[in-house]
């Protein structure tokens, strides 16, 4: 193998293994999760509009099927003022006529709203099959991952835990409690030696400088006070 | 607007795996009573003491109803159309006029309803338009014993009234909340 071609296969192994370090397996879900929560949110919005063309439809399928009884209800009326003798024959059959016409432009109207309604109730039932499947998956995706989240704080932080245990950890929590113990023993074993030297320098001339102080004396003239005190009475 | 602002992504303002009634605006659709609601129209209410309370104006193609979300201590709901004052009492109007207030019973629909509170507040139209446009208004509320039924008396201005008849619903009977297309 050239030398030049090593080189390269080195300064690849060497990116990706950098890239490796940098790599966050848990953003990188989170990120995932986001994508698919964007493509989500586009799904419900195609939903929302076939829907709301349904309920478009729906309207219109309401507003001609009136349409045309109301037409009908004319052409009918009509023919009975022809009867009455209101209107004649030939001007009523002509405005019926007439309203008939728009009540089948209204009924063709409704049949075509009929159809669309019929269409974009198949579309919603297709749609929210998939979007039902989209939502689940990123359900359980989320779930997992925090469950994986969970379990990877709960390792870091036995891991750190059992590596102050075993002392591989020098400077860990363990080595500073082993090092505090030490002082405090130091410190208390210090606090005895100079008990006992302390106790051990008392000399004869401290005694006479104890008897002879300000306190004792006055101590011991309060004494004669009170005894002299006792004898007068 | 900080710099960093500009590189923001705005994301939607809702969870899309988890949608409530809280997300609800103009465009947006969901089911209620095995039928498909899409809303027309967002309505505001400043009742004051920063407690706000919005509605709906929903419809599912043949049908215009209201939607009101309140959320005070607990979540409460309201599904309810309007109803011709004259349809509860053909004097009612009058009296509203003359008194400036309803009796503290009323009757519709052939259910007998409680004065149970009055509230004033301030209204608005516009809550996706973000426009500051408010009215002073007026609501008497009645409900039926069970207190299920509910029905109010609105007051717009002296001689203008509206009357609403619906009940109360759980959040649960609002299902798949479907956002709308941002324009």
């Amino acid at each position: 193998m050239g030398l030049f071609r090593r080189l390269t296969r080195l300064g690849k192994a060497e990116a990706n293994s950098l890239v490796d370090k940098f790599e966050d397996p848990i953003k990188m879900t989170e990120q995932g999760i986001r994508d698919l929560k964007k493509d989500l949110d586009q799904s419900l919005q195609s939903l929302a509009e076939v829907k709301a063309m349904a309920i478009r439809s729906k309207r219109d399928l309401s507003m001609n099927t009136d349409k045309a009884n109301n037409y009908e209800q004319k052409a009918m009326l009509l023919l009975k003022k022809a009867e009455k003798g209101d209107i004649t024959p030939e001007e009523a059959d002509r405005l019926a006529t007439e309203a008939l016409k728009l009540k089948e432009e209204a009924v063709t109207d409704a049949k075509r709203a009929q159809e669309e309604v019929s269409r974009f109730e198949n579309s919603v039932s297709n749609l929210q099959t998939n979007v039902k499947k989209l939502k689940n998956t990123i359900t359980s995706y989320e779930n997992e991952l925090r469950t994986l989240k969970a379990r990877s704080r709960v390792s870091k932080a036995t891991s750190k835990i059992n590596k102050q245990m075993s002392g591989i950890d020098s400077s860990g929590t363990v080595s500073m409690l082993e090092k505090m113990k030490e002082k405090v023993s130091q410190q208390e074993a210090m606090a005895e030696a100079y008990g006992e030297i302390s106790a051990e320098n008392i000399s004869l001339d401290d005694e006479i400088d104890g008897a002879l102080s300000d306190k004792n004396l006055k101590a011991s003239n309060s004494l004669e006070e009170l005894k002299a005190k006792m004898k007068n009475k | 607007m900080g710099l960093f602002d500009f590189f923001k992504k705005k994301g939607p303002e809702y969870d899309v795996t988890n949608m409530s009634v809280h997300d609800l605006k103009t465009g947006f659709i969901f089911e209620y009573d095995l039928e498909t609601w899409e809303v027309k129209e967002a309505y505001e209410y400043d009742w004051g003491s920063n407690f706000f309370s919005r509605e709906y104006k929903v419809t599912n193609g043949t049908d215009v109803k209201y939607f009101s979300v309140e959320e005070d201590d607990d979540l409460e709901l309201s599904w309810t159309e309007k109803i011709k004052i004259i349809q509860i009492d053909e004097h009612l109007l009058d009296e509203l006029i003359a008194k400036q207030k309803p009796p503290k019973k009323l009757k519709a629909n052939g259910v007998d309803f409680f004065f149970e509170e009055v509230s004033t507040g301030y209204f608005q139209d516009s809550l996706d338009r973000d426009e500051n446009n408010w009215s002073e208004y007026r609501c008497w509320d009645f409900e039926d014993k069970s207190g299920k039924h509910i029905l109010s008396i609105e007051q717009w201005d002296d001689e203008v009234f509206e009357a609403s008849i619906g009940k109360n619903i759980k959040e649960f009977e609002i299902s798949n909340i479907l956002p709308a297309e941002k324009k």
